[in-house]
């Protein structure tokens, strides 16, 4: 063991001595060969050990490892057919995959006494069932603290019962943190932290009502207590005021005043954040009271104090003079030392930035403020990204809803202010690992598309819409086949044509083959349809093209509204080229029968093209009248 | 009477045993004449047998013999027991066991190779390919349970690291 140590150290200084001469052999070449002579004289300096957690190389290994964006999220398995590309598939896995850990747990919970082998050592107490208590189990004022301890609410308020009614003593110590724990959770138990999919998938509902629950565990703890100091006041209170239960908090608030209890700082802040909630609280009258009492009793104010009264002043960002107060209160606050947290941002970008207000520029400021660098409206929300990806706020965007709200609208900026080039970078960057696209930006992307007529990426977003479910929306199909029908092949781009020939086909196969009892369908509009016949005849798929128009003649109840002229010209243009007199004469009728002008026109210009059979002529005259077709 | 015992070796011991003859003369005897045939030294574990009509699909696991492990195959059990000082030897066997049945029965009619457990440190990493017959989120459901049940028996971390075939044919190596 000893060799063992000794080769290791020697090992260890072998290599830092290594990393120092080619420290130095980097210094001679920057700073040319007269400073070989200092290489002698400098002294090695050993440096202090740094103190590091158990966990430090497990923090420096982890940030090495950022989000790769060319594969699923490492939650999912890497497998092709496991890889989820739209948004439900990507919830219903991670949800399926917290399913099955629940329903072990569930298993171990329900069959305990099966699981209690304990060949770990250290014991490891999450793999260990949870032990659950019943009016017949020993319990103590030991068990109720480490109950506590674990913040395991339920357990502890049924331990709480049974030390109750088994008449066990209970110190005035652990009745104070069971208050504190119970006026935190408001008696109820908190999601567990391990089922870190439904807290990422739950609907954040912001519920802005009483929920405090009146009389109940924490208010009869609160009651039981023999001695009733500032710590159980200031508990009931921050309960109460964070369930917005506020008159009674404000009732204790005054009872502690005429009892000159002292409150601490977080419980000032807990006030304040709630204060405008109290009746007739306008105009700041309480924050502004809470606030000189603070002064008055010599409490400092802390950055928590900051945030409570920004966030009250967010509650009345309607008032007119909220924007100034809310700047002056960032100035005394910085005047005392205490500099602004995200948080803070975040509060005064409620206060500033309303939907219906004037115009602010308080987040560039905001921004050059926290990065102390100068910078326009896509350069703003890069740099927002760029602060969302610095170092762990991406733990701070909240839920999926939230980061798809996020990222919908950096799209839905950077599609209509970059070139559709630039937005086709970030597009292949985020899609579909870290960000699949809703139906509305789906648009937004098709329709810059068609306007900058980017036909090389028309491909791509048609099997990504493919994939994302996309193709069953009227609206996105309409904008494919609208862009669609610009193309204009030239001759080296004949991959290109092939594939969007093969789309536009693609699209007609698949709309007609739409089940018929979905609810969501796609039905062809004359626009639609006009515009697959365009993009057909162009791509040099006049077959089909043809068989798209037969079927829309067959079939002209299906189709809302009239398919446009300049498609049936395009079409019947190709038609007397290719002497397809039944097709061209076919469109000649439709186009009469839609009510277009040109009909007369190319039903002339057809005769004197084509030489047209019998059947076909009595076709033109019994809709024209012989008159049209004899005259020259 | 070795006559008699040479040429009835099959049923020389019962007679040698009804008869009456004395210990010391029987002892004399086998040790001068009591023949046994040559080992066989046919090794059979591992290895499979081939059908007249060459119909029996094997996976390139089963096509290569034990003694091609190393060479052209890998072991299905990966784990420090069997080296110098390797702990929890019978345990890490029994667990290995277990951890294959439960598995397959898990994922019942699923599995179409070995089940591969790689220890490292505290964790274990069970391998294997599936066939994609039941829906994906079904899987996932799969995956989230025998992990998380696994661990609870186990009492370390376990991963799986799964990977799908859309047919069962696409893991034959050949018939035999």
């Amino acid at each position: 063991m000893s060799v063992n140590l000794s080769s290791r150290t020697s090992i260890r200084l072998l290599h830092s001595l290594m990393k120092r001469s080619s420290v130095y052999s980097t210094g001679i070449l920057h700073h040319g060969l007269t400073t070989s002579s200092q290489l002698s004289t400098d002294k090695i300096i050993v440096p202090n050990r740094i103190p590091r957690s158990s966990t430090a190389i497990l923090e420096a290994l982890a940030s090495t490892v950022s989000r790769d964006t060319s594969g699923p999220h490492y939650k999912y398995h890497d497998d092709p057919y496991l890889t989820p590309a739209s948004n439900l598939v990507k919830r219903t896995f991670s949800l399926s995959k917290e399913a099955g850990r629940k329903a072990a747990r569930c298993i171990r919970d329900e069959n305990a006494s099966l699981f209690t082998h304990r060949p770990d050592d250290p014991f490891i107490e999450d793999f260990f069932p949870k032990t659950s208590y019943t009016e017949e189990s020993n319990v103590s004022e030991e068990t109720l603290h480490d109950l506590i301890q674990k913040c395991s609410v339920s357990d502890a308020i049924t331990v709480y019962h049974i030390c109750k009614s088994k008449a066990v003593e209970l110190s005035d110590k652990v009745r104070q943190e069971l208050l504190e724990l119970v006026s935190y959770y408001n008696c109820e138990d908190p999601l567990d932290k391990d089922w870190v999919e439904e807290r990422w998938y739950r609907q954040g509902v912001l519920t802005v009502r009483k929920t405090w629950k009146d009389n109940g565990l924490a208010e009869e703890l609160f009651e039981s207590l023999s001695n009733r100091g500032p710590a159980a006041y200031s508990a009931l209170i921050r309960g109460m005021a964070q369930y917005l239960q506020v008159d009674r908090a404000w009732q204790l608030y005054q009872e502690c005043r005429e009892k000159d209890i002292p409150l601490d700082a977080h419980t000032y802040n807990s006030l304040i954040r709630v204060a405008s909630y109290l009746r007739d609280a306008f105009e700041l009258r309480w924050q502004l009271e809470l606030l000189t009492t603070m002064a008055e009793s010599g409490i400092d104010p802390n950055l928590g104090t900051l945030n409570s009264t920004l966030e009250a002043l967010g509650q009345v960002a309607s008032w007119r003079q909220a924007r100034q107060i809310s700047l002056q209160v960032l100035a005394e606050f910085n005047s005392l030392g205490i500099q602004p947290s995200l948080a803070s941002y975040y509060y005064l970008l409620t206060i500033h930035c309303r939907e219906r207000g004037p115009i602010s520029h308080i987040l560039i400021d905001i921004l050059d403020h926290i990065e102390g660098k100068e910078f326009s409206s896509l350069d703003v929300a890069r740099r927002v990204d760029d602060l969302l990806h610095t170092g762990s706020n991406y733990d701070l965007i909240g839920d999926s809803y939230k980061e798809s709200i996020y990222y919908r609208h950096y799209f839905g900026l950077a599609c209509s202010s970059l070139t559709i080039d630039d937005f086709m970078l970030l597009y292949q960057e985020l899609v579909p690992h870290i960000y699949t696209p809703e139906p509305g930006v789906m648009g937004e992307v098709l329709r810059s598309v068609g306007v900058q007529e980017a036909f090389e990426y028309l491909p791509q977003l048609w099997s990504d819409m493919i994939v994302f479910d996309h193709t069953n929306q009227e609206r996105l199909v309409t904008l494919v086949l609208s862009a669609l029908s610009k193309y204009r092949p030239s001759q080296e781009q004949e991959q290109l044509t092939r594939q969007l020939a093969d789309i536009a086909w693609d699209i007609w196969t698949r709309v007609q083959g739409q089940d018929e009892t979905r609810r969501q369908k796609v039905s062809w509009t004359g626009q639609m349809i006009g515009d697959l016949i365009t993009t057909l005849v162009y791509c040099g798929e006049y077959g089909k093209a043809s068989e798209v128009m037969k079927e829309a003649n067959t079939n002209a109840h299906n189709v809302l509204g009239a398919i446009p002229i300049t498609s049936l010209h395009t079409l019947n243009e190709v038609a007397v080229d290719k002497k397809d007199a039944d097709i061209a004469v076919s469109i000649v009728i439709y186009a009469l029968d839609a009510g277009h002008q040109e009909a007369g026109e190319m039903a002339k210009q057809l005769q004197s093209k084509l030489t047209l059979s019998t059947q076909n002529r009595a076709k033109l005259s019994s809709v024209f009248g012989s008159e049209l077709l004899s005259s020259p | 009477m070795s006559a008699i015992l040479y040429t009835n070796i099959a049923s020389g011991w019962k007679l040698c045993t009804s008869s009456s003859f004395s210990q010391g003369t029987l002892l004399g005897v086998l040790s001068q004449s009591f023949h046994t045939t040559q080992v066989v030294g046919k090794v059979q574990s591992g290895r499979y047998k081939i059908t007249r009509n060459r119909s029996k699909p094997l996976t390139y696991e089963m096509a290569n013999q034990p003694c091609q492990i190393a060479h052209r195959k890998s072991w299905n059990s990966w784990n420090t027991t069997s080296l110098y000082e390797g702990q929890r030897e019978p345990e890490t066997v029994v667990e290995d066991i277990f951890i294959r049945k439960f598995m397959t029965g898990t994922w019942h009619n699923l599995f179409v190779s070995e089940v591969v457990i790689k220890r490292q440190h505290n964790t274990i990493r069970i391998a294997g390919i599936v066939q994609q017959k039941i829906a994906a989120r079904k899987m996932y459901f799969l995956i989230g349970y025998c992990e998380e049940i696994l661990s609870y028996w186990l009492k370390c971390p376990v991963k799986l690291e799964l990977q799908t075939v859309s047919d069962k044919t696409d893991v034959i190596h050949k018939y035999i």
